[in-house]
């Protein structure tokens, strides 16, 4: 509550073009941005960025919020939206089963620990990106499913549709491997 | 591949559920026949140690790149500088609060220009189509205007008792703009009368951007360094 109420703060002086503000603001938020964008894109370079764009956006849009959401909710959903247009241009609409089979381990052999993990890493960039996004949210930042539709601005049963399904194609792909 | 979304196991309990099961922590549907299915039973041994790797997954410690706040800053003071303004003026140089005189036979009444920059700020905000004032009048300070900047998004000129007034506004989509700019002057001019006495001469508007479009995800940017300068 003190945070949400600090936030609050901030975002008022940063809407009256106080850059310091703005930047003590950002930086209370440039890890879980960061990590969004790094699930949602794989790749450190493109996740550093995306968050750098999706920041700068912010500042951007300062005059256009309004204190309905929360500071997280709303950075979430700057950064999401970011990540998903970047996943957009990168391979537009593309079928998952054409020419982007996740790795193959060999036949019989036990995944190690690591491996298991690098594969599920990679069969998550196997998702589609409206799948995966609220899977990220979900798994690996612990939003509800509420927070979830008010960042990517779906319903609560398409958030649930959506994250039900690709836990679905997550375990398809990992017992393919297994 | 794509999973089939309605997979069921042989006792007819669906695969996904299992794995919502499993995900969230969550008490079985039905706990008498997930017990003792062998179905259930095999397909919880085998989701267990799988949706355990994407737990690992979410607690690996990822580390924030070195920098990177600074990037955006310096970022946000290239774009500022590129319209040459780093802060709004007003807080480098405090501004010269000006006033409207309105004269009468009892003495004279001083209005300054904040109080009718917050009215008109207050009356354009409120008006059906405006989604939001826009903030480059925040760091736009007009140069020929005397009054310069006194609100968020709205700019106004004070002589004697006529006020000059800019408004610069975020439009609803789907919203026509010149019903929406006419329903601002009218009540601009109606409530600046009503409730200052002044004669409010020309009213510009600037319809700066548009919020809410349908199906585009991400908001037209549009780069500080490409706006036009105030």
């Amino acid at each position: 509550m003190v945070r949400e109420t600090e936030d609050i703060h901030l975002i008022h002086a940063a809407q009256t073009g106080d850059l310091a503000a703005f930047e003590a603001l950002v930086r209370r938020y440039e890890l879980p941005v960061y990590r969004v964008a790094l699930r949602l894109l794989g790749n450190p370079t493109e996740a550093e960025d995306a968050t750098q764009d999706a920041l700068v956006q912010a500042w951007q849009a300062l005059p256009t919020f309004r204190a309905e959401s929360s500071t997280a909710t709303w950075l979430y959903r700057v950064v999401t939206n970011r990540c998903l247009n970047l996943l957009q241009r990168r391979r537009p609409t593309e079928p998952l089963s054409e020419g982007h089979e996740a790795p193959r381990s060999e036949p019989g052999k036990i995944v190690e620990t690591a491996d298991a993990l690098d594969l599920l890493k990679t069969s998550i960039m196997h998702l589609t990106p409206e799948q995966r996004a609220p899977l990220v949210l979900r798994e690996f930042e612990g939003l509800t499913y509420q927070e979830i539709g008010a960042v990517l601005e779906i319903s609560l049963p398409a958030v649930k549709s959506r994250i039900r399904r690709a836990r679905l194609e997550l375990v398809a792909m990992m017992r393919e491997q297994q | 591949m794509t999973a089939d979304h309605l997979e069921r196991l042989p006792c007819g309990v669906e695969l996904a559920t299992l794995i919502d099961q499993v995900a969230e922590g969550l008490p079985p549907a039905e706990a008498k026949h997930q017990e003792s299915c062998p179905h259930c039973q095999a397909a919880l041994r085998h989701l267990e140690p799988l949706w355990g790797i994407v737990r690992e997954v979410a607690r690996e410690a990822i580390v924030r790149p070195p920098g990177l706040v600074e990037s955006v800053v310096r970022r946000i003071r290239r774009e500022l500088r590129a319209l040459g303004q780093l802060v709004p003026l007003e807080i480098v140089v405090p501004r010269l609060v000006r006033h409207a005189l309105l004269g009468g036979p009892g003495g004279v009444t001083r209005i300054a220009d904040t109080v009718v920059a917050r009215l008109v700020a207050r009356i354009a905000r409120e008006t059906p189509g405006v989604y939001a004032l826009s903030a480059r009048g925040a760091i736009a300070v007009s140069g020929n205007s005397p009054g310069g900047m006194a609100a968020r998004g709205v700019t106004v000129a004070v002589d004697g008792h006529r006020v000059d007034v800019q408004i610069r506004i975020v439009i609803e989509y789907g919203r026509r703009i010149p019903v929406v700019s006419a329903g601002i002057r009218d009540r601009v001019v109606r409530w600046v009368e009503r409730v200052t006495g002044l004669e409010p001469g020309k009213i510009d508007i600037a319809v700066d951007d548009v919020y809410g479009f349908p199906s585009t995800p991400e908001p037209r940017r549009v780069r500080l360094a490409e706006r036009p300068r105030p």
